[in-house]
């Protein structure tokens, strides 16, 4: 045996280690292959996961459990994104934002139980906690998606705004349910009054912000703005992330006066994200706000692969215990359709009540059919089933059927939802510039491969390999397909103004860079002392940071896309 | 192109600011300059709103990036519409967009300026400060 592995019954960490080793290269696996066929990265690491079944438990040694997505995976993920919303966006469309996710989990879970209660025979309380965990739209599912997908900005935001908050909601109204189902000394459930339960909802929430928001401003005023160095700022907004949510959630055994007590940890790292993102990083240098960006894109991208993967591998390996094909396909079906509807009622529904209230800002009908279609549901479900089919509250049977459909909606919306959302937001004319785009850039393709064969043609008439009049004849045919390809790049661009500024940018980050890569040429070779060539150097990077940041601004400006600005 | 020296004579001011006028009014200023046979002037304007948390040193860098793209895109413009020649100049201001337009327009012979469709409302009130006719593209 190796003296690294720990000498113990359970999983050593070095198996672990392996575990991930191996998770990490299926990921890579999995990038690599999305890049050819066109499925989206997250639907494929769920499948990938599901492939799992047909493998023995020990070649993937790790326990997926509650604690390991909730606590260890998404506090980077929620931080992340939250980095990425711009605080003028989200204060516009604050009031639809909080409308839907605080009232629309709130209804949605009381209306899910409603329907389901009856429909599957199962404890009103079981009913309540599944409306809970089903009722909020994931933050983790949801904003993968929407960043791959390139929509509108101020859809990304209604509807990456919404999951990031309801969570809290769901979260809280889900503990309580289970909480009123556990069985007390007296051999009855605890049960639940409703003044105390909303008290509980307004201290977890408003504490869990005022923590983030705590979190947020130390880090932004006391590090980011008073040092200069990318290893500590980077350090201190990873500490930041698990800080925020381990204060929240510990809050209670921390400050030493009831171990059980904890805030929204969800909605501390929401805002201490927030909070950093519109602050903290303005405060950076440029250097480091670069090197910052690296490092969360680099972080993102590891652990949703895990998460996504981890979803696919715990539903390929659930343990139904009992129950039957037929309940399994019933309690399935049942939720999946009652999930759709309700979630149709509250975007519609609402929808038309923000409108009355906010007419000039009104959230457009194809709005509100990606908000439907795109609320998926993920490892927040997931991880909010588990904990309840470990809890003692309910039966075994209650628990599993509750597993059951909450697997059965997962794997619906990510799969079904998830692969269908990319036509539906090209069919809504959604797409952002992501369309628009590829679109200039097959046109750009074309006129480089056109040019590329002129030139050989040219080449080798000057050569001798072919003789003059054919080198002339089939380099001029070129010339009549460049000028045509050059015409229709013209022609694009002038429907698609924007796509010739975006160009500009993309243009002047390629040179910055080239510029960045002759300096290191150039420190090489010796000519010029490197500490020159490095402090010319930093000033380039400081250039792409201001460059970064005028295209985000640009991006969040009220002008759409495409329209004739 | 900020580095050429504009032609005597009064010259035509187009200001944006706000993300707004970014693409084609700016062409369609550059055709009202050609028309006109004025030579152009492009201020652009950080204001506030848009750029107030920026500290002091980045705004700086913010402002020199944007110079390089904007005087960029005015080359480009200029070349879509054969008018490589014809003289234009960038101007990056920060601060309040009123205040900024009437000292460039004090400190030059501008005798008309060019809004984007978007901010039309603010065509009086520039009139109003600068005394120069305004017209939206």
């Amino acid at each position: 045996m190796s003296i690294f592995a720990a000498e113990s019954e359970g999983t050593s960490l070095l198996e672990t280690e392996l575990s991930v080793v191996i998770l990490l290269a299926i990921a890579a696996g999995v990038a690599l292959l999305v890049k050819r066929i066109k499925l989206p990265y997250t639907v494929a690491l769920v499948l990938v996961g599901l492939g799992f079944a047909f493998l023995p438990e020990t070649f993937i040694d790790i326990e997926i459990s509650a604690d390991l997505i909730l606590f260890l995976l998404v506090p980077p993920l929620l931080f992340e994104a939250t980095l990425h919303i711009p605080w003028s966006k989200l204060k516009a469309d604050l009031f639809p934002v909080l409308m839907f996710a605080l009232g629309g989990t709130m209804l949605g879970t009381f209306a899910t139980a409603a329907v389901i209660q009856p429909i599957l025979d199962i404890p009103w309380l079981a009913a309540v906690a599944f409306g809970a965990l089903i009722s909020a739209t994931d933050p983790v599912a949801v904003v993968a998606f929407f960043k791959s997908l390139g929509v509108n900005k101020r859809l990304s935001v209604l509807v990456d705004g919404e999951s990031l908050f309801n969570d809290a909601v769901a979260i809280v109204a889900f503990t309580l349910a289970l909480n009123a189902a556990k069985i007390g000394d007296d051999g009855t459930p605890a049960g639940f009054e409703l003044g105390p339960a909303i008290l509980d909802f307004l201290i977890k929430g408003f504490g869990g912000v005022a923590i983030g928001l705590l979190v947020g401003w130390v880090a932004s005023e006391l590090v980011l703005k008073n040092v200069d160095d990318a290893m500590i700022e980077t350090t201190t907004t990873l500490a930041a992330a698990y800080g925020a949510f381990a204060l929240a959630e510990d809050f209670g055994r921390i400050f030493g006066f009831d171990a059980g007590f904890h805030l929204s940890g969800i909605l501390a790292v929401v805002c201490a994200g927030l909070v950093i993102g519109n602050r903290g990083l303005r405060n950076t240098s440029p250097s480091t706000r670069v090197a910052l960006e690296h490092f969360w894109e680099t972080v993102t991208f590891l652990v949703n692969s895990l998460v996504f993967l981890f979803i696919g591998i715990k539903i390929a390996r659930i343990d139904l215990g009992e129950m039957n094909t037929s309940d399994i396909v019933f309690a399935s079906v049942a939720a999946i359709i009652t999930v759709l509807i309700i979630r149709a009622i509250i975007v519609y529904g609402f929808g038309a009540i923000h409108a009355s209230v906010q007419p000039n800002r009104r959230i457009p009908m194809s709005f509100r059919h990606v908000s439907w279609w795109g609320g998926l549901r993920g490892a927040i479900s997931l991880a909010l089933a588990l904990i309840l089919a470990e809890n003692a509250a309910f039966e075994s049977t209650v628990a599993n059927t509750v597993l059951v459909m909450t697997f059965a909606v997962v794997l619906f919306s990510l799969l079904v939802q998830g692969l269908s959302m990319s036509p539906l937001i090209r069919r809504l004319g959604l797409a952002g510039t992501h369309e628009n785009e590829r679109r200039q850039q097959e046109h750009q393709a074309r006129l480089y491969a056109r040019r590329a064969g002129q030139t050989e043609m040219q080449r080798l008439g000057e050569q001798g390999v072919l003789f003059a009049e054919m080198s002339k004849a089939l380099s001029d045919t070129y010339e009549s397909e460049v000028r045509e390809t050059s015409a229709q790049l013209g022609s694009h661009f002038r429907t698609h103004p924007e796509l010739e500024l975006s160009m500009l940018v993309q243009a002047r980050r390629d040179a910055l860079v080239a510029e960045k890569r002759a300096l290191i040429d150039l420190g090489r070779s010796g000519l010029v002392e490197l500490e020159v060539t490095e402090h010319v150097s930093d000033e380039i990077t400081d250039r792409m940071a201001a460059l970064e940041l005028i295209e985000e601004r640009w991006e969040s400006t009220p002008g759409l896309p495409g329209s004739a600005q | 192109m900020n580095q050429r020296t504009s032609v005597p004579g009064n010259e035509l001011l187009y200001v944006s600011w706000g993300g707004n006028g970014r693409t084609v009014a700016l062409r369609t200023a550059f055709e009202a300059a050609l028309e006109r046979s004025k030579s152009l002037l492009y201020l652009a304007v950080l204001d506030a709103d848009h750029f107030g948390d920026l500290d002091k040193r980045f705004l700086s860098l913010v402002v020199d990036e944007l110079e390089w793209l904007l005087d960029a895109q005015l080359r480009l413009v200029a070349s879509q519409l054969n008018a490589e020649g014809h003289p234009a100049r960038i101007l990056v201001r920060v601060g309040d967009v009123y205040n900024e337009l009437s000292d460039v327009v004090k400190a030059s012979t501008v005798d008309l300026v060019l809004v984007p469709a978007e901010v039309a409302e603010s065509a009086a009130q520039i009139t109003r400060i600068t005394g120069v006719p305004v017209e939206t593209v």
